[in-house]
């Protein structure tokens, strides 16, 4: 088994605990995100949008949710 | 001057920011959002008689009144079913930012500044429904023009909030209301008055309105006061000073 610093040095800091409300928070701002970008494509192009706008609007959704989760905002 | 107690709460408190966390990914965000809903509330809009543009300054001051009372009643009020809010914003924004010591110094400290963005989408729901009915019940105009002026009033909040906690005034000092607000705030991170006085964050109408101002003057004074400290009120209650903090009864001078 390797050695490293963090065994022979200081001990370990606890490890970082995200806030339930990063989690809840992130559904909810990818629910947002999505409404809204369906909303803007579609005033943009035609209702309903194409497949690919809708894609696109479910990864820039999913994007966000996880990012708003894993910075734990 | 920032007290050891402050400088020990900043260091834990950026120890805890994750590190996949970006400010300015955060301001993007609330920015596009905001940007974003009130672009296209405001395509749906056409041909607005002027009782519907009406609209817009009655939710300017609804949305002045609302942002009051949740300052006031919420962020300072241990509520059941809000404590999240009041320890992030009692507990913690007002431990990091104290009258004394009421600049951030990196973008990272943008996640005690500025709300989390699905803050906004809670906000534009809210305002979706208000403008759901005014369509049902008047004109969809209407309804439009609420949801575009909420928007707006979100991003200013947001803006004029950064504004009081950013270091450098060479520039905002000059800029009318941004000025005023600027005082007007970081005089409400004074630990004597931070739970009663001082609570709106873009424009000081209720706080004129309902009397908890730390100013004694007329509603233009307020909204154009500035930096100017020649009407506090006498009757402000003060800080005791302590050994941790030797200067905390020092008078309320926002951004020296």
């Amino acid at each position: 088994m390797a050695i490293t610093i963090r065994d022979v040095g200081a001990p370990a800091k606890p490890r970082r605990q995200r806030n339930i409300a990063s989690l809840v928070g992130g559904f909810v701002i990818a629910f947002g995100c999505f409404i809204l970008w369906v909303l803007v494509a579609s005033q943009l192009t035609q209702w309903p949008p194409s497949l690919l706008l809708w894609i696109l609007g479910a990864a820039f959704a999913i994007a966000v949710g996880v990012w708003i989760r894993v910075a734990d905002l | 001057m920032m007290s050891p107690r402050q400088a020990a709460f900043r260091a834990a408190f950026r120890d805890q920011i994750a590190p996949a966390y970006s400010g300015l990914i955060h301001v993007a965000l609330i920015y596009l959002i905001g940007g974003a809903a009130l672009w296209y509330a405001a395509q749906q809009i056409h041909a607005p008689t002027w009782l519907e543009w009406l609209v817009v300054p009655i939710t300017v001051v609804l949305a002045n009144i609302f942002e009051w009372f949740l300052h006031a009643q919420v962020m300072h009020r241990p509520r059941r079913g809000f404590m999240g809010i009041y320890k992030r914003h009692t507990l913690a924004h007002h431990q990091f930012f104290t009258s004394e010591a009421p600049f951030h110094d990196t973008t990272r400290d943008f996640r005690i500044v500025f709300f989390p963005p699905y803050a906004l989408i809670a906000f534009l729901t809210m305002a979706s429904v208000g403008a759901f009915v005014l369509s049902a019940v008047w004109s969809a105009n209407a309804g439009w023009f609420l949801v575009c002026t909420a928007a707006g009033m979100y991003m200013n909040y947001e803006f004029f909030h950064w504004c009081c906690h950013v270091r450098d005034d060479r520039i905002l000092r000059h800029i009318p209301f941004v000025n005023t607000i600027r005082r007007h705030h970081i005089a409400h991170h004074n630990t004597a008055i931070m739970m009663n006085l001082n609570m709106n964050l873009t424009y000081p109408f209720a706080d004129w309105l309902f009397g908890t101002s730390d100013l004694r003057r007329g509603l233009l004074g307020h909204l154009v006061n500035g930096y100017d400290t020649r009407f506090l009120r006498r009757d402000l209650p003060k800080v005791r000073a302590s050994a941790d903090a030797p200067r905390a009864a020092a008078p309320l001078v926002a951004g020296e």
